[in-house]
């Protein structure tokens, strides 16, 4: 049995679900945050297994771009983990909490 | 429909390597969905990862796959447990979704992966692969992605070490915290 | 890479060195320490700009770069990206050095470091003491690394970057409106320059894609010989059109025009003198004012006959301009500013009249005695307590007398007193106007074009006479404001720079070689150039107007005498007679002009402002004097184009909003108003309870709609990602059955 480019396309299917599913059932935002690099690393999966399988290039001229971009989405990941890291970190300090549930100041009143 | 990964002989070890990958990485993204203690799902998230940047080494990604390690599992899945231990009194404390909203959720996950799937197989079976992945050995797969990050990928890749260094100047503004609240 | 350029790069790089050193330490380093590593570090970069001008002048004759032999030029791939028709490959960076290059970096390190040297005194218990360092480390950096700069992307960069930190310190004291508000206009002004110069800069980059200067100067150097209608074919077999290349020299040389200060956008210099003394002395002065002259300079083998004349007129209008203004100002400082304008004019004129030497000899003898003149005006200001303004300074030269002497000598240097360094650069600049006269006159030419030669020289008398005016308010006479006089006082700190530089003014710049280190820059970029087109004799530095090129007996006019007297051109014996009959009328008319001028000032100041007030009180030159005071109302006249414009566009729309739209609404309000009078008593007995019934179902949706907008982002997500999927399961649906 070979292993073709559907069933990376399968797994990454269910690896956004699974991401997407953790965005909408988790409370704490750090959750959420785990449930984006989730959705992120099935992209990924996609981006490499299309390179491999479509569009592979020549033994003599490879092609990368679907690596290039993985690589780019992880260096923006880890960004964006970051950022929103010193957000929750910022959120914390002032509501010592970091349920989303509770971020919820700018609601309208009453 | 499906193309050989490798020279014949190898398929099935590989076959085996897919599934065990894919189940490592599959299993530990359920765990991740239906745990409730935060520290248990990055830990599952860890798992995840790593069973990714196994497939990566499957599709002849090595580097991308060493990047995955160190940076996703090395270094964005530890500063998120910093993160944990930083806003929690109890690192095991727990917010329970309601009933209606884990009816809702897994409906979404369900219709959303049926569809996909199916979609999927309708998509394989009208257009097979045309092009058969690179086979036999990459010597200098790395070389060549120096050699695109740097050339025609130049522009992108300053771009990215700027934003790297905006994100860190803002994070750290960030998580300063500042002192006058009360 | 070559030793001197290798020197030169490190010269560049050292002021750098000092503000990343003075940003993250400047302030733990305390008030005189940080001031000392500033210097220090300035003065390492004058050690190695001089030691690269001692290795450049002394270069063997059999290798490829020194001076009068040939540029060093070296370039860099920078970003690998095919940017032009013509060029492809990558964008590059570069440098050039010449002997031009070499003799601004000595210039601008050794006034760089004695401004750093005298800030020390100056800005003495100064809040922000190291910020200030801080700012001078990166201004020299980015002057030196325009100077250095081999493409015109590199000089765009730092060109502007020397803009900001004019802003930067024009603004320092920026608690003060009037500074912040100087630093603004600057800004503006500068920015108004600089778009031409992106423009310029645009049309040339269309054509030519990122080139080199001598790539610049050999595929363009025909420019000059142009006439109207005629275009260069390019390398690539495209052509530049005459119309083309001098829209994009009038660009270039527009962005010249708000970083020298010429006339259209000149208003901000006055202003900039709310700056530290030092700053001016470095900035307004001797450096980045003047860097438009060199940016010009370095083009002036693309600038066409039309572009030239108009460099020429604005020139002269500046000149002309900054010397008649500058007569009239009482606040010491102002009177520098006007008096730096005017000499910019020189420059610019110089550069017009195709004197290529004249303008960068000049150039250079101006920066040490204007610097000199502003670091003197400065020590006075510090002495006095801030105290600018002429009318209560006066008799100062008991208190200070080594700043009296210091600018006393920068006076008779600026006034063109024969041994001084001013004198042979500005009577260079003269005769080249004036040989540019006689040739105009023997092509048939109208007598207008005297003007470009009249003009100057009655500005030469016009200068000798403010400067001294300024000298003897300031200094001689009785003190006007006792308490004043009393407190001065000079220090070390302030007269060792002036002393220095009033060395550097009083060695005649004849002997110390600057003005055959510029012709020698002449000479290797035409090597270079030849070197390049293969042979071919490059005229593009020596190429005059109003004479109709390209027949070589005609395009060989005054500019020649810049060229290398080894290398003769068929015509030069005519061009010769020019120049000489052009000194003699030099000598005639304005040789004089120092000592008239300055006797003339002294006799009329010697008692204060008694004469002046006496003559105030004839009403013409009284209404003269305030035209002159207010430097031909052309701040108000600005105002009134452009802020008032504007301001009254503004309050039409005002008007037009209170009375017509308000108007209208105010009718309709009322007519409404009347109307529900009449309905509502209708209502109140009618439709009441149909109303209730509809105003309490209207409340039911409002309440049912906010429910969902509870502020929980999980809501929010849900909805979004619930729609998306169904809409995925939908599409996925229908395109399968």
């Amino acid at each position: 049995m070979t292993i073709g480019l559907t069933h990376f396309l399968v797994l990454a299917a269910f690896l956004f679900v699974c991401g997407l599913m953790t965005i909408l059932l988790k409370r704490n935002a750090i959750g959420i945050l785990m449930g984006v690099e989730l959705v992120l690393n099935a992209a990924n999966v996609n981006l490499v297994a299309f390179n491999y399988y479509q569009h592979p290039g020549s033994a003599a001229h490879p092609l990368l771009t679907g690596q290039i971009f993985a690589i780019f989405i992880i260096v923006l990941a880890a960004a964006e983990a970051a950022v929103a890291l010193a957000i929750f970190l910022s959120f914390y300090n002032s509501f010592s909490t970091i349920d989303v549930e509770r971020a919820n100041e700018m609601r309208e009143q009453g | 429909m499906n193309l050989p990964l490798a020279i014949s002989e190898t398929a099935t070890a590989t076959a085996v390597l897919f599934y065990a990958l894919a189940l490592m990485c599959a299993g530990s993204a359920v765990v991740v969905v239906v745990s409730r203690n935060i520290v248990r799902t990055a830990v599952a998230l860890m798992f995840s990862l790593v069973g990714v940047a196994g497939l990566y080494f499957l599709l002849n990604a090595e580097f991308l796959a060493a990047v995955q390690l160190v940076v996703y599992a090395g270094g964005t899945l530890i500063l998120m447990i910093f993160g944990v231990m930083l806003t929690s009194r109890s690192p095991t404390s727990r917010f329970e979704p309601s009933k209606s909203e884990v009816v809702v959720a897994v409906s979404i996950g369900v219709v959303l992966m049926v569809s996909l799937t199916a979609a999927l197989l309708h998509w394989t079976r009208r257009n097979p692969p045309q092009s058969a992945p690179l086979t036999g050995e990459h010597p200098y797969a790395v070389a060549e992605l120096g050699k695109a990050l740097l050339g025609d990928y130049l522009v992108p890749f300053e771009l990215a070490s700027v934003l790297l260094l905006s994100v860190m100047i803002g994070a750290a503004y960030l998580a300063k915290g500042r002192r006058d609240l009360p | 890479m070559p030793t001197p350029a290798l020197l030169l790069l490190i010269a560049t790089l050292l002021p750098l060195a000092s503000f990343l050193l003075l940003t993250f330490v400047g302030k733990r380093m305390g008030e005189p320490l940080a001031g000392y590593v500033g210097t220090f570090l300035s003065g390492g970069s004058m050690v190695l700009s001089l030691a690269a001008l001692a290795m450049w002048l002394n270069a063997s004759p059999g290798a490829d770069y020194g001076a009068g032999i040939g540029p060093i030029v070296q370039t860099f791939a920078w970003l690998p990206a095919g940017l032009s028709a013509t060029t492809s490959g990558s964008l590059e960076v570069g440098i050039y050095i010449d002997s031009l290059t070499i003799a601004l970096f000595s210039t601008i390190t050794l006034v760089a470091t004695l401004v750093h040297f005298f800030s020390v005194g100056y800005m003495a218990d100064d809040e922000r003491f190291a910020r200030f360092f801080t700012y001078l480390g990166l201004f020299c950096f980015c002057m030196l690394a325009l100077i250095i700069a081999g493409t015109l992307v590199q000089m765009f960069v730092f060109w502007e970057l020397v803009g900001l930190c004019s802003y930067l310190l024009i603004g320092f004291w920026y608690e003060r409106k009037s500074a912040s508000n100087a630093a603004i206009k600057a800004f503006i002004m500068n920015r108004i320059g600089d778009a031409g110069f992106l423009i310029g800069f645009g049309i040339l980059f269309y054509h030519l894609g990122n080139a080199t200067l001598p790539q610049i100067w050999v595929s363009l150097g025909r420019a000059g010989m142009l006439t109207s209608g005629e275009g260069l074919v390019l390398a690539g077999g495209t052509t530049f059109s005459y119309a083309s290349l001098t829209a994009m020299g009038l660009c270039l040389f527009l962005g010249a025009v708000g970083k020298s200060a010429q006339v259209p956008l000149h208003t901000w210099l006055a202003d900039a003198m709310e700056g530290p003394s030092p700053v001016s002395a470095l900035i307004h002065s001797a450096t980045m004012v003047a860097a438009g002259v060199y940016f010009v300079a370095r083009l002036f083998p693309v600038l066409t006959i039309d572009v030239k004349f108009v460099i020429a007129i604005v020139g002269v209008t500046t000149l002309t301009i900054g010397a008649l203004v500058a007569v009239v100002q009482t606040d010491i400082k102002r009177v520098l500013a006007y008096s730096t304008m005017s000499q910019l004019g020189y420059m610019m004129l110089a550069i017009g009249v195709g004197s290529w030497v004249g303008a960068l000899f000049h150039l250079v003898t101006h920066a040490f005695f204007k610097s000199m003149l502003f670091l003197s005006a400065g020590s006075v200001i510090h002495a006095t307590h801030h105290e600018q303004d002429m009318r209560r300074l006066g008799g100062l030269y008991k208190r200070l007398p080594i700043t009296a002497l210091t600018f006393g000598v920068g006076v008779l240097a600026i006034a063109g007193t024969p041994l001084l360094g001013g004198y042979y650069s500005k009577s260079m600049i003269l005769t080249h106007a004036a040989a540019f006269g006689l040739t105009a006159e023997a092509a048939g030419r109208s007598s207008g074009y005297w003007l470009l030669f009249i003009l100057p020289a009655v500005m030469a008398y016009v200068t000798a006479f403010y400067m001294a005016r300024c000298w003897m308010l300031t200094f001689a006479g009785r003190p006007r404001d006792q308490k004043i006089h009393e407190e001065a006082e000079e220090s070390w700190v302030m007269y060792t720079p002036l002393l220095a530089l009033m060395v550097m003014t009083v060695m005649p710049s004849r002997y110390i070689g600057v003005e055959d280190l510029v012709t020698r820059s002449v000479k290797e970029a035409q090597r270079h150039c030849e070197s390049i087109a293969g042979g071919q004799p490059y005229r593009g530095f020596t190429t005059m107007w109003p004479v109709t090129p390209p027949t070589e007996a005609k395009s060989l006019t005054a500019g020649d005498v810049n060229s290398m007297p080894d290398i003769e051109p068929p015509a030069v014996t005519a061009t010769v007679g020019v120049i000489e009959q052009a000194t003699r009328i030099e000598h005639r008319w304005a040789f004089w002009a120092f000592a008239i001028g300055i006797l003339l000032a002294a006799a009329m100041y010697l008692r204060g402002f008694a004469i002046a007030d006496g003559l105030m009180r004839i009403a013409p030159l009284r209404w003269f004097h305030t035209v002159l005071l207010r430097a031909f109302f052309i701040d108000e006249l600005y105002n009134a184009l452009f802020a008032r414009t504007t301001r009254a566009a503004s309050t039409i729309i005002g008007l037009f909003d209170q009375y017509v739209v308000d108007g209208v609404v105010n009718a309709v309000a009322f007519v409404t108003k009347q109307l529900a009078t009449l309905a509502g008593i209708t209502d109140r007995y009618v439709v009441d309870g149909v109303v209730t019934t509809t105003a309490a179902f209207a409340q039911d949706i409002g309440a049912a709609v906010r429910t969902p907008q509870t502020g929980r982002i999980r809501v929010y997500v849900t909805a979004l990602v619930l729609v998306s999927v169904l809409a995925v399961a939908v599409t996925v649906f229908v395109m399968m059955f």
